[in-house]
C-alpha cells in the first residue's frame, strides 16, 4: 500500500512537472510574443515617424544642393553616377563589416576563450575551419597565442582583409599585450566607411585594393557598397580640355582633369576652375531630345529655376543616373518638360541662369585674381576663358 | 485529446509568427527609407566634397598665380 502511494505521488509529481514545464513554456512564449509586439509597437510609433521626418529633410536638403551637383557635372563635363556595387564583390564586403559590426561580440567572445583553448590547442583546430569560413564572427582576430598556429592557415587567403587583419595584429603585438585585440580596430573602422571621398590611406587598404584607383568613390548605404563613378560626358572634349589646360598652365604641374577628380592631388592639378564656363557652349548645344543625354541633366535646373516650385520634382528627371527607383519615376514625369520646351522661348529659359552664373563666376576670379574685369565678359563665350587664360599668362 | 497547453502554445505560436511578420514589414520599410535617406544624403556629401575641392582648386590657382587677396 505504501509502495503503491508512493509510485502515486511520484507521478504525480512528474505530471505536476509537467505542468510546470508546459506553464513555462506558455509563459516564455508569452513573453516572446509580447516582446515582438512591443518591437513592432516601437518600430511603427517611434521610430518610423522619426525617420520619415528625417527622410523628408534630408530631400529638402539634396533638393537644395541637386543645382549644385548639376552646376558641377556641367564644369567638369562629367556625369556623376552611383551604382551598387557588383554582388561579386560580396565576399570582401561581409569581410569588411566585422571591423564596425562583429568586434563587440567578438571582443567578448575571445576574452572566455582564451584561458579555455590555450591549455588544449588541439581543441582549436576544429575551429580553424570555420575562422575560415565568411562568416563575420570568426573574421575578427584572435588573441595572439593563437595567432602563431593560425597564421600558416590563414595565409594561402591572399584576400585583402586578411593581410589587413595580420597587420593590425602585428601592430597590436607590437604595441601592448592588450587582453581585446579587437577592440583598437572598432576605432577606425567608422573612419573607413565614413566617407566615400577620403583619399586613401593606410586604413583603407582593404578599400583601396578593390577599388580602381581611377574613377570609383565608395559609400556604404545598408551592408551595400555604392560607387560614384564620374564618366565624362563626350571623350572627345577631353583631350582638348587637358591639352589647353597645360598649354595654358606651364606652371602648374602638369594637369590633365580626368575622372579622378576626388584625389586631392588631381584636385590641386586641376584647381583652373575658370575653365568650366568653357563648357558652357557645349552644354547648351548638346540637344535635349538625345534622350539620357547630359544636356537634360543641364537643362532641368534652369527649368527649375524659372518655373514653378511644382515642376520641382520632376528635376528629378535625368537627374541622377543612380537612383533605380527613381527610375520610373523619370519613365513617368518625361513628358511635362518636354511640351513645356515647346511652349516657352527655349533659348531664353534655358541660357539665362547658367549664364549669368557662369559670367558670375569668371567675373569673380578675375576680380580676385587681380585681373580687369573688362567687356570681354559679356561674350560669354569659351574665347573668354581662354583670353582669360591668356591674359593670367602674362602676369 | 488535446491539451489545453497544446492549444494555448499553438496559439501563442501564431501569435508570435503574425507578430514578427508585422515586425518584417515594419523594418523593411524602415530600410527603404534609411536606403532612401542615406541616397540622398550620399549626393548631398558628394556635392559639399565638390564645393571643397572647388575651394580647394581656387586657392591654389590663386595662391599660385599669387593674386589672393584679403578679404575686405
Amino acid at each position: 500500500m505504501s509502495r503503491a502511494s508512493v509510485a502515486a505521488q511520484r507521478n504525480l509529481t512528474l505530471t505536476e512537472e509537467l505542468e510546470k514545464l508546459e506553464q513555462s513554456i506558455t509563459l516564455t512564449l508569452q513573453e516572446i510574443d509580447h516582446n515582438f509586439s512591443r518591437a513592432h509597437r516601437i518600430v511603427t510609433t517611434s521610430i518610423l515617424p522619426i525617420v520619415e521626418n528625417y527622410a523628408e529633410h534630408s530631400r529638402n536638403v539634396w533638393e537644395g544642393s541637386k543645382f549644385w551637383k548639376q552646376f558641377f557635372e556641367a564644369s567638369a563635363n562629367v556625369s556623376l553616377s552611383g551604382y551598387e556595387e557588383p554582388p561579386a564583390d560580396d565576399e570582401t564586403q561581409t569581410e569588411d563589416d566585422p571591423t564596425s559590426t562583429a568586434t563587440p561580440s567578438t571582443s567578448s567572445y575571445n576574452s572566455p576563450a582564451q584561458p579555455q583553448l590555450t591549455p588544449n590547442d588541439n581543441l582549436y583546430a576544429p575551429d580553424e575551419g570555420d575562422s575560415l569560413s565568411p562568416s563575420p564572427n570568426h573574421s575578427t582576430p584572435r588573441p595572439k597565442q593563437k595567432q602563431k598556429q593560425k597564421q600558416p592557415v590563414t595565409a594561402p587567403y591572399s584576400s585583402p582583409y586578411e593581410t589587413l587583419k595580420r597587420e593590425t595584429l602585428n601592430a597590436n603585438q607590437d604595441t601592448s599585450e592588450s587582453t581585446l585585440p579587437s577592440t583598437p580596430r572598432a576605432n577606425p573602422s567608422p573612419d573607413i566607411q565614413s566617407s566615400p571621398f577620403a583619399p586613401p590611406s593606410t586604413a583603407h587598404q582593404a578599400t583601396a585594393r578593390r577599388t580602381p584607383a581611377n574613377d570609383i568613390l565608395l559609400h556604404r548605404v545598408l551592408d551595400k557598397n555604392w560607387r560614384l563613378q564620374a564618366t565624362p560626358h563626350s571623350t572627345a572634349r577631353l583631350p582638348q580640355r587637358s591639352k589647353s589646360l597645360t598649354e595654358q598652365t606651364p606652371n602648374l604641374s602638369t594637369a590633365k582633369k580626368s575622372r579622378s577628380k576626388y584625389k586631392d592631388d588631381s584636385d590641386l592639378d586641376s584647381s583652373p576652375a575658370i575653365a568650366a564656363p568653357q563648357l558652357h557652349a557645349e552644354i547648351f548645344d548638346t540637344p535635349a531630345r538625345k534622350g539620357r543625354v547630359p544636356g537634360i541633366s543641364v537643362l532641368m535646373p534652369a527649368r527649375g529655376r524659372i518655373g514653378s516650385a511644382v515642376r520641382k520634382p520632376n528635376q528629378d528627371i535625368g537627374w541622377d543616373d543612380s537612383d533605380d527607383e527613381e527610375d520610373g519615376e523619370e519613365a513617368m514625369g518625361m513628358s511635362p518638360p518636354k511640351t513645356m520646351q515647346f511652349h516657352v522661348p527655349q533659348g531664353r529659359l534655358l541660357r539665362t541662369p547658367a549664364r549669368e552664373a557662369s559670367k558670375r563666376i569668371v567675373e569673380d576670379l578675375l576680380l580676385t585674381a587681380g585681373g580687369n574685369v573688362t567687356d570681354d565678359l559679356e561674350d560669354d563665350s569659351p574665347s573668354v576663358v581662354r583670353r582669360t587664360w591668356g591674359d593670367e599668362d602674362t602676369f | 485529446m488535446e491539451s489545453p497547453h497544446e492549444y494555448q502554445q499553438s496559439q501563442l505560436l501564431t501569435r508570435i509568427i503574425t507578430n514578427v511578420e508585422k515586425l518584417n514589414e515594419a523594418v523593411m520599410v524602415l530600410n527603404k527609407n534609411l536606403q532612401e535617406i542615406n541616397i540622398q544624403n550620399m549626393n548631398v556629401e558628394l556635392v559639399a566634397q565638390m564645393f571643397k575641392n572647388y575651394r580647394s582648386n581656387v586657392l591654389f590657382h590663386l595662391e599660385a598665380t599669387d593674386s589672393l587677396q584679403d578679404p575686405s
